[in-house]
């Protein structure tokens, strides 16, 4: 009861002075969420098309450099691709392009991957690299579009369009979020292509308060034209447990 | 009461009803007309096939797994495609394409293309053209690059950088609207119509199936029109009066009217041979009308007042055209017999209008015909014999003379033409059917010489196990298939899972030349496919199956038909039995195989049809002329004219496609009717008189003229035809005309000299009387 009156109280008082908060303000919340130094988590992804399924596993690193943050995915499942790991430093100034690294273990070798990354899709997977990296504030322009509740949630809803110099590298012409007024996180983004035709969506839930950091540990993306699904369910998630800098260097990635 | 008696009374009910009937039939008329504006027409190949057919399934397998195979592609022609100003309208016309085609799920142009290259250290997986304003420098150096790389070079851009392609791959079509299909070709048009200082050619699928539907819109009436003035003409030529020309075209067109509210009313579609049916039923519902028109003409020449004259003409017709009726109607029912439901409906409405044509025969054309003047009847003789009484004269004196002689030479000539079928080639390219100089055609060979090719073959190579793909070994077979189709005279480009592969080890090995191989391990496979992928890579969705259990070997040809289809798949098979195991299922697909296996659907149920119609018809007659042998001969001048036809065309170095493949059974059904009224009339002569000679020149003066005019107005109907930029129905209408003359040549040729052969009747009694005679032809008898 008290949870539900804390919750009415805030949803008020934010819609008190929700003519003052803009879009970028939202997201701005919504970046912040994670307040964590760093952090780690095992996903298992099971990818549904049709009457066919795929399960995928990888554990997750990150930690954040600044207002930069690097990441490492490490794949346990399918076996033929386990220990091929990812590294990738983003950077908040939105000059500056991302780097990544792949790591394939049958040779040892570490390669430097640039271009169009982000666009790429994630194992097969309704995620593309860009849905599960952390995206700059600044990448898009965003637009407050009105106040609403989704399943009885009250939420912000907000328009993101990629910044010109930043178009290139996105699927999406524009996304649609629904951010939660209490986490902040968003409960359902939906995805747009240049045309305005829904390419996916995202539907965020099993939020949990770990580390004293709301998370929301299952995903489901869906793309309807192609009648697929993805979930991504995370668990062992746990922030701050003191990550060193140098796994996250490139040299680190044939320990 | 005797037959006579009946007709009769039918003929005076049918007078002192006619105001009814006339009634009856406009109301049903205008039920039926205003039902036309709800006919559905629905040309998607899908409606071929009856369900549960293996292609077909092949096919709806593929496009679950690799998505839809149509595509289009814009070949445009410039001075060089990397030139800044060049570079940036193409970009525009793209950009318009991406923005507005409907159904479009993928455009890919050199504007557009992913590169995947080595550098040191890393690898780049990028666009080819990261940004299309960088200076002009920079562009020609990337142009290089593009033109000396085989997964572009003559795919996207020629290599002399003077022609570039935009490809258009298409989302699986929603169930919505009626061919979703046709959807894009209109867009597509419009907006490159807007970009006219390009020299741009649009070629594939839909839009040739888009081109060849509004030409036969277009045509389709022309046909109809020609075929129906034609005919006018011939009934007026041959009839020489008003009610004998627009009693028969009336009622021919109130028969389509009528069937295709039917149609309509029945909730039924039509299809892509929709086209035929009016026409057809002009042809074999014109002949009810034209008998009564010109038996009753024939009997007023010899002075009989119009009520006795109707009864008499209906006495002399009715057992023959009822007796036609079925006959042609077994025919067409026959295609019931296929596997295929175009045909299927195709036979189904041509049988319901040829029911319907009898039905207004009597209900629209005697009340009419009995409201023509009633003049006095001509004192027998007035009018002599004409040039047509004097032609089939002579015909009946040559046969009685010379009947043997004809006969076997008939006989030869016939095989001798017939010989010409063996030379018959099917071809179901409809680009190569239609004219040199149309722009389509000229559009399709334009890109198949300067880009590699305008359609595509797909392969399946279905490991069948989960990761079966990624076995080093089956991909090292699956790049010597490629090789091997390279080789192919009809392939000109092959692209599979393997490019990308290659490109990737190339790509991880610092772009070292000779690393363009597969990667060497198992491991390597699943890793680089992963980098591929999560890289940006955007073609393992089009080449890879979802649970990696398949391939997709695309083979781009040039445009080819159906014998070529099945020249590729032979070797297909040939390769994969030698090199592949057994557990991996290799199989084509994609709409050529599928348009393949519909030419094979097509040609095996014409056999199985055309054999039913055979049978049905041939017992009918029998019944009816009551004698086995004379029922079998009756056959012979039904059978020989599809032989003909079919020759003469192979002489004359026609292709056999599937608008001609209805051919045999629709010449089946017209000459059929020929030979049941010829028959008939001759078993009632024969009856009568006892003696061949005099039975066939009883037959002949009586319904030779009738004979000969249907057939003079179906050739000249036909002749509609003629106005097509298409060869198939120019050479169908050929084959149509030839086939009508050599049916009437038969009956009035052929038929008595093997009545007078093979004497089915029994020997003859009476000595005749008036064979070697020579008098007037149309001395009437009274």
């Amino acid at each position: 009861m008290k949870t539900v009156m804390m919750t009415t109280f805030l949803f008020l008082a934010e819609a008190a002075f929700g003519d003052s908060l803009s879009g970028r303000d939202i997201i701005a919340r919504v970046d912040a969420v994670d307040s964590s130094l760093d952090g780690q988590r095992q996903a298992t992804m099971a990818i549904n098309r049709g009457n066919q399924r795929l399960v995928r596993q990888l554990a997750m690193k990150n930690k954040k450099f600044g207002e930069d943050e690097r990441s490492l995915i490490r794949f346990i499942e399918p076996a033929d691709v386990r220990d091929t790991q990812y590294l990738s430093w983003t950077y908040e100034a939105t000059e500056q392009d991302d780097d990544m690294w792949v790591y394939f273990p049958s040779e040892n070798l570490v390669r430097r991957i640039s271009g169009g990354g982000k666009k790429g899709s994630f194992m097969r997977s309704d995620f593309a690299n860009e849905d599960i990296e952390r995206r700059a504030v600044d990448d898009d322009v965003h637009t407050f579009v009105e106040e609403s509740t989704l399943n009885g949630r009250p939420v912000y809803i907000v328009e993101s369009r990629p910044i010109p110099t930043k178009a290139k590298d996105s699927n999406y012409a524009k996304r649609k979020s629904w951010v939660d007024a209490e986490y902040w996180l968003p409960l359902q983004v939906e995805y747009f292509d240049r045309r305005d035709r829904l390419l996916k969506r995202l539907t965020q839930g099993g939020i949990e308060h770990i580390d004293g950091i709301w998370t929301a540990t299952k995903l489901i993306m869906e793309t309807p034209r192609r009648k697929s699904r993805t979930l991504m369910q995370y668990t062992d998630v746990r922030y701050n447990v003191g990550l060193t800098d140098s796994t996250f260097e490139q040299t680190a990635l044939k320990r | 009461m005797n037959n006579s008696g009946r007709m009769a009374v039918l003929t005076e009910r049918i007078i002192r009803w006619r105001w009814w009937c006339l009634g009856l039939v406009t109301l049903v008329t205008l039920a039926a007309a205003s039902r036309l504006p709800s006919l559905q027409i629905d040309n998607s190949n899908e409606t071929f096939f009856v369900s549960g057919d293996p292609t077909y399934l092949n096919l709806e397998a593929f496009r679950e797994t690799f998505g839809n195979d149509d595509f289009v592609f814009i070949l445009i022609d410039v001075d060089d495609a990397f030139e800044p100003d060049v570079l940036a309208r193409l970009a525009e016309l793209a950009d318009r394409l991406e923005y507005e085609v409907p159904h479009l799920v993928d455009i890919t142009w050199i504007g557009n293309v992913e590169w995947i290259e080595g550098v040191p250290g890393g690898i780049v997986i990028d666009e080819l053209i990261p940004d299309l304003s960088l200076p002009a420098e920079e562009l020609a150096a990337l142009g290089d690059k593009a033109t000396s790389d085989p997964l572009y070079r003559d795919r996207l851009i020629s290599a002399d950088r003077a022609t570039v392609g935009i490809l258009m791959e298409f989302e699986n079509y929603p169930d919505i609207g009626i061919d979703p299909r046709k959807d894009s070709p209109p867009v597509i048009d419009a907006i490159v119509a807007e970009f006219d200082d390009l020299d741009t050619h649009v070629v594939g699928g839909p839009t040739s199936d888009y081109v060849m539907d509004n030409l036969t819109a277009e045509e389709g009436p022309v046909w109809v029109a020609v075929a129906l003035i034609g005919m006018c003409m011939a009934l007026a030529f041959t009839t020489r009066s008003v009610a004998g020309v627009l009693v028969p075209a009336a009622t021919v067109i109130l028969s389509v009217v009528w069937t295709m509210g039917l149609v309509a009313q029945l909730g039924l579609t039509l299809n892509i041979l929709v086209i035929l049916v009016p026409t057809l039923l002009l042809c074999v519902g014109i002949g009810d009308s034209m008998h009564v028109v010109a038996e009753l003409k024939q009997v007023r020449r010899e002075g009989v007042a119009m009520r006795p004259a109707m009864a008499h003409t209906l006495d002399l017709v009715t057992r023959p055209i009822v007796l036609t009726t079925i006959t042609t109607a077994a025919g067409f029912l026959a295609f019931l017999a296929t596997d295929l439901k175009p045909l299927r409906e195709l036979g189904a409405q041509a049988a319901s209008g040829v029911v319907i044509a009898l039905i207004l025969t009597y209900l629209f054309a005697v009340p009419v015909l009995s409201f023509t003047r009633n003049e006095q009847a001509s004192p027998a003789g007035d009018k002599g014999p004409d040039l047509f009484d004097r032609l089939l004269g002579w015909t009946v004196s040559q046969v009685n003379r010379h009947g043997n002689a004809i006969g076997v030479c008939f006989l030869a000539l016939t095989a001798g033409v017939a010989f010409g079928a063996t030379r018959l080639v099917i071809d179901t390219n409809t680009i190569n059917a239609m004219d040199a100089e149309h722009p389509l055609r000229v559009a399709f060979e334009y890109v198949d010489d300067k880009m590699g090719g305008s359609m595509s073959i797909e392969l399946v190579v279905d490991s069948g196990e989960a990761d079966g793909i990624k076995r080093l070994a089956l991909l090292e077979k699956v790049d010597a298939l490629q090789a091997f189709l390279e080789q192919h005279p009809l392939v000109t480009q092959t692209s599979s899972v393997v490019d990308q592969l290659k490109q990737m080890n190339r790509a991880v090995r610092e772009n070292s030349a000779d690393a363009y191989t597969l990667p060497k391990s198992d491991s390597q496979v699943a890793e680089y496919l992963l980098l591929y992928e999560s890289g940006g890579g955007s073609q393992l969705e089009k080449y890879v199956s979802f649970t990696y259990d398949k391939i997709r070997v695309q083979a781009r040809t040039k445009s080819i038909d159906f014998a070529d289809v099945r020249e590729l798949q032979a070797a297909v098979s040939g390769f994969v039995e030698e090199n592949f195991e057994e557990e991996v299922d290799i199989h084509t697909t994609g709409t050529l195989p599928v348009f393949q296996r519909l030419g094979d659907l097509i040609a095996e149920g014409q056999s199985r049809s055309f054999a039913a119609a055979f049978v049905v018809i041939a017992l009918i007659l029998m019944v009816t002329l009551r004698s086995v042998k004379l029922g079998l001969i009756a056959m012979v001048p039904n059978v020989l004219p599809v032989f003909v036809a079919l020759g003469a065309m192979g002489w004359m170095g026609a292709e056999f496609n599937m608008i001609m493949l209805v051919l045999a059974p629709m010449i089946l059904g017209v000459a059929v009717d020929d030979t049941v009224h010829f028959f008939v009339r001759y078993r009632r002569y024969y009856d009568e008189l006892e003696n061949y000679a005099d039975a066939y020149r009883e037959t002949m003066r009586t319904v030779g003229r009738p004979l000969l005019f249907t057939t003079i107005v179906l050739v000249i109907g036909f002749s509609g035809f003629q106005f097509t930029i298409f060869d198939g129905p120019r050479n169908f209408s050929r084959a149509a005309m030839i086939a009508f003359t050599s049916a009437l040549l038969a009956e009035f040729l052929l038929a008595p000299v093997l009545l007078k052969w093979f004497k089915p009747l029994g020997k003859v009694n009476k000595e005749t009387s008036i064979s070697e005679q020579s008098q007037p032809f149309a001395q009437p008898t009274t």
